[in-house]
């Protein structure tokens, strides 16, 4: 059976490509397109109704609905399910129950026969606080991962990371627009998943690629590097492919809410997946190779590791590793680390 | 640490998540539909559960004297063993047994009555008591009412007068939840989960399908209690003339049994009107007494309420309630009770009399009230205490939730996750053939951990810690697939089983710990910063990642260790089946 590789660092710019032109399109749909808002982020009330009569379409529901200003109507689910949802925004002397039991009154003159699924009302502070809140935990979390990967790794690892999860978020979030769904609890809680998925995957690529270059002193960096990438490979295909068989059925079957969070789970595994192998990588060689900033762990000293152990016995020491980092400053194009 | 003691460890690990994962298979597994539903009975449907079951049995039992107590109804046979204990025949098995047990072939069976009564409310009590134990589903699940409300700090101002600090602040909230609680109580709402979320708001969730009139009545429940002076005289003339007219006394005390309105007979003045006295029966349901004539005008309304507690009178030892007002009511109380000395005093709460105490002395911002038994004046000291909240709320958002659509999306998205849970464990042990069995059975530990710490919490499984779990079964198969790689890494190498497993699991110890530490921090943060609804996400993924670090790092390497010995499988591809030379 033939291995397969990816040149990830050789052809860096095809993959940094793809992700810019990903990118660029997204932020576009957010721009051009927006969101369609969930009624968690605006305040008014929101009532998901079934109606029975099969002959029902959306304009029927829409024009028994027509004397309420504003009103909007939309299908869940698919279409011939008779299932819609009805939002409206309150005129401040309105009450949530009046609105509900006039959208009950106008319907039932319409429709023989139909049923309340679930109704919400958001306060107007409600929604500014969802907002805020989500981003101010997103801000801080991101903040300390910085700081732990610092810590852990270097900071240029740090930044490769936190660089692939904006790209992620971005990419979801341009998809959700894309699709139409809902901004609400649930996309949320899709994207703080792959906020998750793709940082544990792109921890455990770095964490080989790091182990790489030390192991391999001697070789170009980007082969080090593609060599690092390769080695986790099958882990990395073997992960997704586990998320994406626990997603897929939840895709298939259900409906609702549970089906946006999995076909957005879907989307956001490939494309964390994607950040992590070719993304993070590469603006990590990126740092590297520029020198702007140090790939390589400071305290090789005290580095027990097989490969440095190994390089002790074979007599490496200071003056060298210096020598290598002042040849790097010199600048090549793909430095070579010589022990 | 040598293997006895890790298989050890496992063993009790194990058996802790057992002991609390006992009640949530009981639950699902053993308790049926209608006893469920009961467990979200009001308090009204209970008794009238409770009751009609007794009528059933007696009525059940006095048709079939001869034949055998059946299946349904096999408790009274218990019942009627515990009564006839000690008596000498302790042979109780046909329905005539039963009835002598309890004497009731010659009475009206009131005793029988009363103990099954007794037993069924137990029942619903130790049913109510799984539940609780139990990993129940959360509100966007299984349907229901949430109702966040923010809390209006301005309101506190303004009753002290000064800016309240921020632990004044706090107080009064939790003490706004107590109300709130015993409020929800009082209205026969079912299970009632009532919250703190974030600083300055409340956050309750009612299962079911609560009714939103009620829902109203006891969120704007301000302002319902007050003081009225009583009418004796009145109130005996009243009396006097409903025996001559039964007819219409019989409407008045219907209407008045169920808070209906009525036209007050006409020998009432028109600034006195006739309220019922209510108390308070064994399940909490307010039962009509007798009727009471008072003043329409309230003395002082619950408004300038603080607190109320029970104490007891220290001269006459009596039970009393001790009700503190504000400095504004205590003067009004003050001008209002000296004048009125001798003169009885209605306790009114929601155009109900709750009790008539005589004015002693003139009272201020101290009020003792006494005259009840010790239930009574802990009864009086809660409803008092319910009267208003000290800090007003607002809501700010209000779901509600079909039950039907929950029970749609829970039925189809359990399905969904058990496939792919069986696909993800068909999945590893095809590509890692006897290692993935290992792997599997950390899996299928993971879930287990994950479940009994979330029952055992009493948290909810809302549709976002579905999410949270479904990423932490990814994690923890993550991890052992990284363990995995890593041994056929070190076998490609050359390197003897037992040695690739002990280096396999120590490289990759670090990448293991550093991936699930950055995740952990991420959640952390989302339980103390997010929303609700993210809450409910993070507290899962945080559980599942300690979990999934224990399953993959300690209890795969247990069993690798166990298993593995000259010969070690861990792939689908032959040759990593046995050592071999690369």
């Amino acid at each position: 059976m033939k291995k397969i590789e990816f040149n990830v660092v050789k052809h860096r710019t095809i993959y940094l490509g793809i992700a810019c032109v990903l990118l660029l399109a997204s932020v576009a749909l957010l721009v051009f397109k927006g969101f369609n808002l969930g009624i968690d982020f605006e305040s008014g009330v929101s009532v998901s109704v079934k109606i029975d009569d099969s002959d029902a379409l959306i304009e029927d529901v829409r024009q028994s609905l027509s004397q309420i200003e504003g009103v909007r109507v939309q299908n869940i689910g698919s279409s011939d399910d008779g299932r819609y949802q009805i939002r409206v925004k309150l005129s401040d002397n309105q009450t949530q129950r009046e609105m509900e039991n006039l959208i009950n009154t106008l319907l039932g003159r319409r429709f023989s026969s139909f049923s309340v699924l679930e109704s919400s009302f958001i306060g107007a502070k409600f929604s500014s606080s969802l907002v805020t809140g989500s981003l101010k935990a997103v801000a801080i979390a991101l903040a300390l991962i910085l700081v732990y990967v610092w810590i852990r790794f270097k900071v240029a690892y740090a930044i490769g990371s936190i660089l692939a999860l904006i790209h992620d978020v971005l990419l979801m979030l341009g998809f959700i627009s894309l699709i139409g769904f809902e901004i609400s609890s649930t996309t949320i809680a899709a994207i703080l998943t792959i906020i998750g998925y793709s940082l544990n995957n792109t921890i455990v690529i770095f964490d080989r690629v790091r182990e790489s270059i030390r192991g391999n002193h001697n070789q170009e960096l980007s082969s080090v590097m593609d060599y690092g990438v390769n080695s986790s490979l099958s882990r990395t295909t073997f992960s997704s492919v586990t998320t994406l068989l626990a997603v897929i059925p939840l895709a298939i079957l259900s409906s609702g809410d549970v089906r946006s969070f999995a076909i957005c789970m879907i989307f956001g595994v490939v494309v964390g997946t994607y950040s992590s192998n070719f993304l993070a990588t590469n603006v990590l060689y990126t740092l590297g190779r520029t020198n702007a900033l140090d790939i390589l762990k400071q305290e090789e000293e005290e580095d027990l590791s097989d490969a440095a152990v190994a390089k002790r016995m074979l007599g490496d020491d200071e003056p060298k590793l210096k020598k290598v980092k002042s040849d790097r400053k010199k600048g090549g194009n793909d430095p070579k680390i010589l022990v | 640490m040598r293997k006895t003691e890790r298989i050890l460890i496992a063993l009790v690990v194990f058996a802790i998540c057992v002991w609390f994962l006992f009640p949530t298979i009981k639950w699902y597994g053993f308790v049926s539909a209608e006893d469920k539903a009961l467990t979200n009975a009001t308090v009204l449907q209970v008794k009238e559960y409770s009751q009609g079951q007794a009528e059933s049995v007696l009525n059940y039992l006095k048709e079939n004297i001869s034949s055998e107590v059946p299946k349904e109804y096999s408790f009274v046979l218990t019942l009627a063993k515990e009564q006839v204990k000690g008596k000498g025949n302790t042979d109780v098995r046909t329905c005539a047994d039963v009835l002598s047990a309890f004497s009731a072939t010659e009475d009206d069976g009131q005793a029988l009555k009363d103990a099954v009564e007794q037993y069924c409310r137990q029942h619903i009590q130790d049913l109510k008591e799984l539940s609780s134990k139990a990993l129940q589903l959360g509100l966007d699940l299984k349907g229901g009412m949430s109702i966040l409300l923010d809390v209006d700090p301005s309101s506190l101002a303004e009753r002290l007068g000064r800016e309240p600090s921020e632990s004044e602040i706090s107080a009064a909230i939790d003490e706004d939840i107590e109300i709130l609680k015993s409020r929800i109580d009082q209205f026969g709402m079912a299970e009632p989960e009532i919250r703190r979320q974030g600083d300055s708001q409340i956050l309750i969730e009612l299962a079911g399908t609560p009714d939103p009139s009620r829902v109203d009545a006891f969120l704007k429940g301000k302002g319902l209690l007050a003081f009225h002076l009583a009418d004796t005289l009145t109130t005996q003339r009243v009396i006097a003339y409903f025996e001559s007219n039964s007819e219409e006394y019989a409407q008045i005390m219907d209407a008045l049994a169920n808070d209906l309105p009525f036209t007050q007979p006409s020998i009432i003045p028109q600034d006195r009107m006739l309220a019922g006295v209510f108390y308070t029966d064994e399940y909490g349901l307010e039962q009509l007494s007798s009727v009471v004539v008072i003043y329409r005008q309230a003395a002082l309304d619950g408004g300038y309420l603080l607190s109320a507690q029970t104490s007891k009178d220290s001269t006459s030892n009596q039970p009393t309630v001790a009700v503190k007002l504000s400095d504004e009511g205590g003067s009004i109380f003050y001008d209002f009770t000296k004048a009125h000395i001798g003169q009885p005093l209605a306790i009114v709460m929601d155009g109900h009399v709750k009790s008539v105490a005589t004015i002693r002395d003139a009272l201020s911002t101290n009020v003792q009230i006494s005259g009840f038994t010790a239930k009574e004046a802990e009864n009086l000291a809660i409803l008092l205490k319910t009267a208003s909240l000290p800090i007003s709320v607002t809501i700010s958002s209000q779901q509600t939730v079909g039950a039907s659509l929950g029970e749609d999306s829970v039925r189809i998205g359990m399905k969904a996750i058990i496939y792919g849970f069986f696909l993800v464990v068909l999945f590893m042990v095809v590509f890692y053939s006897w290692s993935g069995l290992i792997a599997d059975i950390a899996l299928v530990m993971n879930l287990v951990i994950m479940i009994a710490t979330l029952g055992g919490f009493g948290s909810t499984l809302t549709l976002t810690g579905i999410a949270g779990l479904i990423l932490s079964v990814g994690m923890a198969v993550d991890a052992n697939v990284i363990i995995f790689e890593r041994i056929k890494d070190e076998l490609k190498a050359g390197v003897l089983p037992k040695k690739a497993v002990s280096t396999g699991f120590s490289k990759a110890l670090w990448t293991i710990l550093d991936s699930n530490i950055t995740t952990i921090i991420a959640a952390v943060v989302l339980i103390f910063f997010g929303s609700s609804a993210v809450r409910g996400f993070a507290t899962t993924l945080a559980i599942g990642i300690v979990s999934s670090l224990f399953t993959s790092l300690f209890l795969s390497h247990l069993l690798m260790d166990l298993t593995v010995g000259e010969r070690i499988s861990i792939s689908w591809r032959r040759r990593y089946a046995v050592n071999e030379e690369n």
